[in-house]
């Protein structure tokens, strides 16, 4: 079974703003919420990090948990998505989330107020349905990833992200140890 | 890496269970040749070769290159039905691996965006009026045959662009040479000119030594004026995988940028004092013995001349001039040492100040004293500004010299009038007069003194009457007042940019401005320059929008309706067809550089991009490097990615040090090394370059030399007014004493045709701290490019980064009344005051800068000392987001040698508003 | 209305309902006779417009309301928000029950007037009452011990959520249950006392639930104190190193932050001006001053519920979500 995941190498990340963008182009997410945001911690010190912040889908989403209408719900391959036409905008996930990915946006015809969060780039901002009343749904191909700079944003399959992460912890440290 | 797993813990979960891998990851992966850090996963498929793959009927995927900054990132464009629909990333490219940052992110939306100008415009009596093409064309000729027929040919300025392609620039330096003006220039003058006349009269070429795929071999990273995360954000891609590899990073800058936060040290120096903290490291590096003696024996001449200099800054003696504690200037010193090979990196913190080139010529030093110049993962990385700035500085789009770097000299015209076919007689008779064939022209950082000051004043008999801003970004100029005044006196200002531009905005006259919408990048094909001097195909994604038209066909539209007013031939010599037409007047003329590439070779590495190993941007299918990085000697000559690497044989990319200057010193007004050799070998130098003449290129290839001899680095500069860089103080300076101490250059008589005060300034402005306390330096933000007209007129970007601020320190702004609640933009306005005049904006405040500091960045426009003049864009053109321009407050100072404008220091006050 | 204020309005007025449904069941056993049946029945009016007003103020935040009132109670299986509607929903069917049977009855009934001149509600109206009035009691004790048990527990455990360090405390309930206890009880008194004032004319029992509210609220005033006080000084600590750094940004808000000010006017409001009216009221009672009682006892709701606003605007002003702080734990490698 394959599953899904985002991972930050915050050593990496130079808060670039490829990824916020590569979003925005990709989903069409209007100007006044996005679904990706790089915060930055420690600013102006040593210590000063980078972190992009979208939705991480989780295993046990606390935000599907959360949803009263049930507007929420995880893929078998861990994505987690929703239908903005369920959705009431209570505002619930977003406080379950620990991300703060999801955002309701104001001043949006349509999805006044209705929740939005990051998909993996399986369902654009403006979703769209079937014949059938399905919400139509792209190859889990997060432009975040692909597109950002440093490749600090890592994102595909579980295994897969953690490898890579695990390698460059692993040469850093060797390096550092070793004192090359 | 543990903990990360479990602090985001119990939520994510990183499960521990092995999964079935995805094939189409593992295919990908393998396709794109990605392994160990640099692999990124992700689901591809259709990806990897999207032409090949794309299903839909109308649906194509053009490969093309960012147009902003000159790393060169690769990207595909989606195009249904001839409209620019989306981007894919193009993850097999060898020097981005599909990673853009948000300007590059955001091509189509900019390509595409509502602001951009539509079709020909014309100021009458203060309104704006479409005009027809023809109509533009007309009057713009016909104004420019009148100013030559009363002030002679040097009363039309040539303002040029670093975002044209090769051919564009060069078509362009060539149109002014046929019009028979020097006053030709760009923004490379602004941006990295000092670099060039650092770099080449160190070593013979100005250019980055390297490419920034190869700094993942470097042991040490030294940045020094650059803020690579926000200026080449790609870039650091591979400077961080050094990293990761077990490199050291040292940032030197005025601020704590978003580069320093990865930094192992971190040395805050004063701006203007790079000299002094330079000298200062090689003060301790020779102390210590650590130079490399072998090194500077073979290669080099002057290094006792050096020590001369060196001996006298200890890093006590850096310490009061910098900032920097004397123990981080050793600890610096011990790092370069002790991780070899070891990089400078530097950008326009470097560049900009009135010894610019001498701070460029240190780095080479510093370099060559170490022993890690001319090497993988060694060398100076002058990381370059615009998409294509190499290129057009190579095209030398410039007052100074012709393309290839040739100089104004009768031997360089010669040598170009037989690449163009026309006598040399002629081309003088098009001239002023022979002298003004010689003499440097005007240029971008100085060029508006040409038009207000008076006659008796200019080194040219008439003032300048006629400006084209080809896509020039005036508000990236100093001295706006200045500027705005010479926009309001001209005849005409034509200004031919993809938007309107602060430049139509910032004159307030009523008539006789014409606007020509010329097309973006992406609307048609060409080929670029990265920073790494490789050249990559920019294939055209769509068909030029709305009204707007291809540098490359304006040029020649213009030169026929030239031709048609002036009398004098033009059509014949500016007829192009297609862009690779071009080429073969490139390859012949471009002999000095051997930039002897070809766009079916370019076009062809771009097929088998996956074949390009990412350490070396070697191709083991096509045997050449990435991008024929010039000298490219000939069409099996796989390029040269690391200047004067002479580990390698010639055919391999090997090269050694240029000799330009001789065989022998000459005799100098130091009266130094008079008869000492520059050659490091009995080779005979060959005589190539001039005369259309590849014999002796050939014949060097065929001996396994490099054409260009193998020389020795200059440490000692004998042409250069200061031979080895001395600490001098900027002409705005916060220590009274060290002005004293270590002033500034005499005044020059004429530079480029205008008067230059530097030491008479300097005196005049002595005491400046005392009411102007802080030291103002500015730079760049990620989100927004040079002017900023593109990027802030770009819905993605002007949300991502809307605000003008300056960047002051907490204790700072606790003084003046600022609130400090929170580190960050706030919503309080401030004004910053110099001598020059006066900015209205937001106050950030952080600890990135210090009590004495204060930063702003530069890319802004639309209001002019707090007042705004959106009224006076063309309706629909203004940018989204607007402010004041702080390159109306910077100083008047420039470089000594090539008029670079020092915008990095000056003294300001800063109130609130 | 912008988010937290209806977040405020809908839980103190749920809650408030809840206690009032008490404070009527209370009335209800110390009822000894038809007069002082009649005199409570005014309180009974309390309950279910309270509630009313909450529910649109919770709805008017949705973005789609009709859709909210249909569908909002989907997710029982592991939403605690769909579990709370659906409490709320069951106990505003048991209040509306029970508050018809207080005020539809047939001899004191203040609707009995008007449902007898209407044609067939005046036959089928007293017939259900009549079945249901033995029942009365058994709907109110169901109903209250929804609202006071299950609505309750349930609102309080769907905001102590792990991404909230601040509410993911065990004086999330016991605020919830001073609100309905303080606020839901002496509302009703409140409105009781009026009409005492008014006529002043009682049946004996109200003396007695006066007293049943002092000593309620007495009660409720030490549990809020000590509420306050554990929650300032955050003695219960956060499970992890990420939500206790949350909780202590919070702190910092509640404490210096924008909400300082609600915070003490809170406490010199809703615990101490509420005391010293509770003791003031008992002193009334023990010198059988009815009336300066029941002027006392209006004090102490206006001052409890202006407490409660108080106190419900600083729970939902000043928490730091988990989110919030992430950016720093994901940074530490
Ligand atoms: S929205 Fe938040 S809670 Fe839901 S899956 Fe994404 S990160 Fe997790
Ligand atoms: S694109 Fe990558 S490097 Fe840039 S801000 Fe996003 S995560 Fe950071
Ligand atoms: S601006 Fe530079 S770093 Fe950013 S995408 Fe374009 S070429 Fe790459």
């Amino acid at each position: 079974m394959v599953i899904y995941k985002f991972l930050d190498d915050v050593d990496r990340c130079i808060d670039c703003g490829g990824c916020f963008v590569a979003c925005k182009e990709r989903n069409q997410v209007p100007v006044g919420t996005s679904r990706i945001s790089v915060q930055r911690i420690n600013e102006g010190k040593p210590g000063e990090r980078y972190v992009a912040m979208s939705c991480m889908h989780c295993t046990h989403a606390p935000c599907e948990q959360a949803c009263p209408v049930k507007a929420i719900w995880k893929r078998e391959d861990g994505i987690v998505l929703m239908d903005k036409d369920k959705c009431i905008g209570c505002g619930y996930c977003g406080w379950a989330c620990p991300f703060g990915a999801p955002k309701y946006p104001h001043d949006v015809p349509n999805y006044q107020v209705i929740m939005d969060k990051g998909t993996f780039c399986v369902i654009p901002f403006d979703q769209q349905k079937d014949a059938a009343g399905n919400i139509i749904q792209a190859a889990p191909d997060p432009r975040c990833v692909s597109f950002c700079a440093t490749k600090a944003r890592l994102g595909g399959e579980t295994n897969e992200v953690t490898e890579i992460y695990r390698q460059r912890a692993a040469g850093k440290l060797m390096s550092r140890q070793v004192g090359v | 890496m543990a903990t990360k797993g479990n602090l985001i813990g119990s939520d994510i979960r990183m499960s521990r269970r092995t999964f079935t891998k995805l094939s189409a990851v593992g295919t990908a992966a393998a396709l794109s040749g990605i392994s160990g850090v640099s692999a990124y996963p992700s689901k591809l498929g259709d990806l990897i070769e999207p032409a090949s793959a794309a299903p839909s009927p109308g649906v194509s995927f053009v490969r093309s290159i960012c147009a902003n900054c000159s790393v060169g990132c690769g990207f595909y464009g989606k195009v249904e039905n001839g409209v620019f629909t989306g981007m894919e990333p193009w993850m097999t490219h060898p020097i981005n691996a599909g990673g853009m940052c948000s300007k590059g992110a955001a091509t189509r939306e900019t390509t595409v965006s509502e602001r951009r100008l539509k079709s020909p415009m014309k100021k009458v009596g203060g309104k704006w009026v479409k005009i027809s093409w023809d109509e533009a064309l007309d009057t713009i000729a016909t104004k420019m045959a009148e100013a030559r027929s009363t002030s002679g040919p040097d009363s039309v300025m040539f303002l040029g662009s670093a975002k044209m392609d090769n051919e564009e620039c060069y078509i362009y330096r060539k149109l002014a040479a046929f019009w028979g003006t020097n006053n030709v220039d760009h923004q490379a003058r602004i941006c990295h000119s000092t670099t060039v006349q650092g770099l080449a009269n160190t070593w013979g070429f100005g250019a980055e030594t390297n490419n920034v795929n190869d700094m993942r071999h470097s042991k040490c990273l030294f940045f020094i004026g650059s803020n690579a995360a926000e200026a080449h954000p790609v870039a650091m891609q591979h400077f961080l995988i050094a990293q990761d590899r077990g490199a050291k990073w040292i940032v030197a800058d005025p601020r704590y940028t978003k580069t320093a936060s990865k930094a192992d040290i971190f040395a805050r120096f004063r701006p203007g004092t790079d000299i002094a903290l330079l000298l200062g490291i090689i003060n301790v590096i020779v102390n210590n013995d650590w130079h490399d003696k072998e090194f500077i024996k073979n290669r080099t001449i002057g290094f006792e001349d050096l020590w001369e200099v060196a001996k006298d800054y200890t890093p006590e003696v850096a310490e009061d001039i910098t900032w920097v504690p004397a123990d981080t200037i050793r600890n610096i010193a011990r790092t370069l040492y002790e991780n070899k090979p070891s990089s400078v990196y530097w950008a326009m913190g470097q560049t900009q100040h009135t010894v610019g080139s001498n701070n460029i010529h240190l780095d080479a030093i510093l370099q060559l004293v170490l022993g890690h110049a001319a090497r993988s993962g060694g060398g100076c990385q002058a990381l370059r500004g615009h998409d294509n700035v190499q290129g057009s500085t190579d095209m030398c789009l410039l007052a100074h010299l012709l393309p290839s770097y040739y100089g104004l000299s009768e031997k360089g015209r010669k040598h170009w009038c037989d690449v163009w076919g026309i006598s040399y007689e002629e081309m003088q008779s098009r001239f002023e007069s022979d002298e003004f064939m010689h003499k440097k022209g005007f240029t971008v950082a100085r060029w508006y003194e040409g038009v207000i000051m008076p006659e008796s004043q200019i080194d040219q008999p008439h003032n300048i009457k006629v400006c084209l801003v080809w896509g020039e970004a005036l508000n990236s100029v100093t001295m706006m007042k200045r500027q705005n005044e010479a926009l309001d006196k001209l005849d005409l200002l034509v200004i031919v940019n993809p938007r309107s531009s602060p430049a139509a905005a910032l004159p307030t006259r009523s008539d006789g401005i014409i606007l020509l919408p010329a097309c973006t990048s992406f609307e048609k094909e060409g080929s670029v320059t990265t920073t790494g001097r490789q050249v990559q195909w920019r294939h055209k994604i769509i068909d030029p929008l709305w009204e707007s038209r291809s540098d490359f066909v304006i040029y020649q539209q213009l030169a026929a309706k030239l031709e048609e007013k002036t009398g004098l031939a033009f059509k014949k010599y500016f007829t192009y067809s297609r862009m690779e037409d071009v080429w073969p007047e490139l390859r012949a003329g471009m002999l000095v550089i051997g930039m002897r590439q070809d766009p079916e070779r370019l076009k062809r590495q771009q097929e088998h991009d996956t074949s390009f190993d990412r350490d070396t941007l070697w191709s083991d299918a096509l045997q050449e490097y990435w991008g024929l990085p010039w000298p490219c000697w000939n069409d099996k000559h796989c390029g040269t990615p690391i200047l004067y690497d002479a580990s390698k044989s010639v055919h391999k990319g090997g090269h050694d040090f240029r000799v330009k200057w001789g065989n022998t010193v000459p005799e100098n007004k130091w009266g130094k090394h008079v008869g000492e050799s520059m050659l490091r070998e009995d080779y005979p130098v060959p005589q190539y370059g001039y005369g259309y003449d590849t014999a002796e290129i050939e014949r060097a290839l065929a001996d396994n030399e490099p054409p260009t001899a193998r020389g020795k680095a200059r440490i000692w500069i004998w042409t250069f007014v200061d031979p080895i860089p001395i600490h001098r103080e900027p002409i705005e300076s916060p220590r009274p004493d060290l002005v004293d101490k270590y002033p500034t250059y005499d005044d020059v008589p004429f530079q480029y045709r205008v008067p230059a005060p530097y030491i008479s300034n300097q005196r005049a402005r002595r005491d400046i701290v005392n009411e102007y306390p802080t030291v103002l330096t500015t730079g760049r933000q990620v989100e927004h490019m040079g002017g900023g007209a593109q990027t802030r007129g770009t819905k993605w970007l002007a949300e991502l980064q809307p605000d003008m601020y300056v960047e002051i320190n907490p204790k700072l702004a606790s003084r003046i009344g600022v609130s400090t609640h929170k580190i960050g933009i706030t919503d309080e306005y401030v004004w910053v005051e110099t001598l020059r005049g006066k900015c209205k904006v937001k106050a950030y405040v952080t600890e990135a800068v210090n009590e004495q500091t204060a930063f702003m960045p530069w890319h802004w426009a639309g209001w002019f000392e707090g007042k705004s003049y959106e009224d006076r864009y063309p309706p629909g053109t203004a940018e989204y987001v607007l402010g004041d321009s702080c390159n109306i407050i910077c100083v008047d100072g420039y470089d000594i040698h090539t008029q670079m404008q020092e915008t990095k220091v000056c003294q300001c006050k800063i109130y609130k508003a | 209305m912008s988010g937290n204020t209806s977040y405020i309005i809908f839980t103190v007025l749920s809650q408030m309902a809840v206690g009032a449904l008490i404070a009527m069941l209370i009335a209800d056993f110390l009822a000894k006779s038809k007069e002082d049946a009649k005199f409570f029945e005014t309180g009974a009016w309390v309950c279910v417009p309270v509630v009313v007003v909450g529910l649109i103020a919770m709805l008017s935040h949705e973005a789609r309301p009709f859709l909210a009132m249909l569908t909002m109670n989907n997710h029982l299986a592991t939403s605690w928000l769909s579990r709370e509607v659906l409490a709320l929903t069951l106990f505003v069917i048991l209040a509306v029950v029970y508050t018809a049977l207080w005020v539809c009855e047939s001899e004191y009934g203040s609707l009995r007037g008007i449902i007898s001149k209407l044609p067939v509600i005046s036959a089928l109206i007293p017939a259900l009452v009549k079945i249901f009035m033995p029942l009365r009691k058994i709907i109110g004790v169901l109903a209250a011990v929804l609202g006071f048990v299950v609505y309750l527990y349930a609102s309080a455990t769907s905001y102590m959520m792990y991404t909230m360090p601040a509410w993911n405390q065990p004086t999330t309930l016991p605020f919830f249950i001073v609100t309905t206890l303080l606020a839901g009880v002496t509302a009703v008194a409140a409105v009781l006392s009026v009409k005492y004032l008014m006529n002043k004319e009682a049946g004996k029992s109200f003396t007695t639930f006066l007293w049943a509210t002092t000593g309620i609220g007495v009660a409720m005033v030490v549990l809020l104190a000590a509420a306050v006080y554990a929650n300032i000084t955050m003695l219960p600590i956060a499970s992890t190193e990420m939500a206790k750094m949350a909780q202590l940004a919070t702190l910092e808000d509640m404490l210096h932050g924008e909400h300082a000010t609600f915070l003490w006017l809170r406490v010199v409001i809703g615990i101490g001006l509420v005391l010293v009216c509770l003791v003031g009221l008992a002193l009334a009672l023990i010198k059988k001053s009815i009336s300066t009682a029941a002027i006392l006892a209006i004090a102490v709701f206006v001052f409890a519920f202006i407490g409660e606003l108080l106190g419900r605007t600083v729970f939902f002003g000043s928490i730091v979500p988990l989110s919030e702080v992430m950016p720093h734990f994901l940074s530490i490698v």
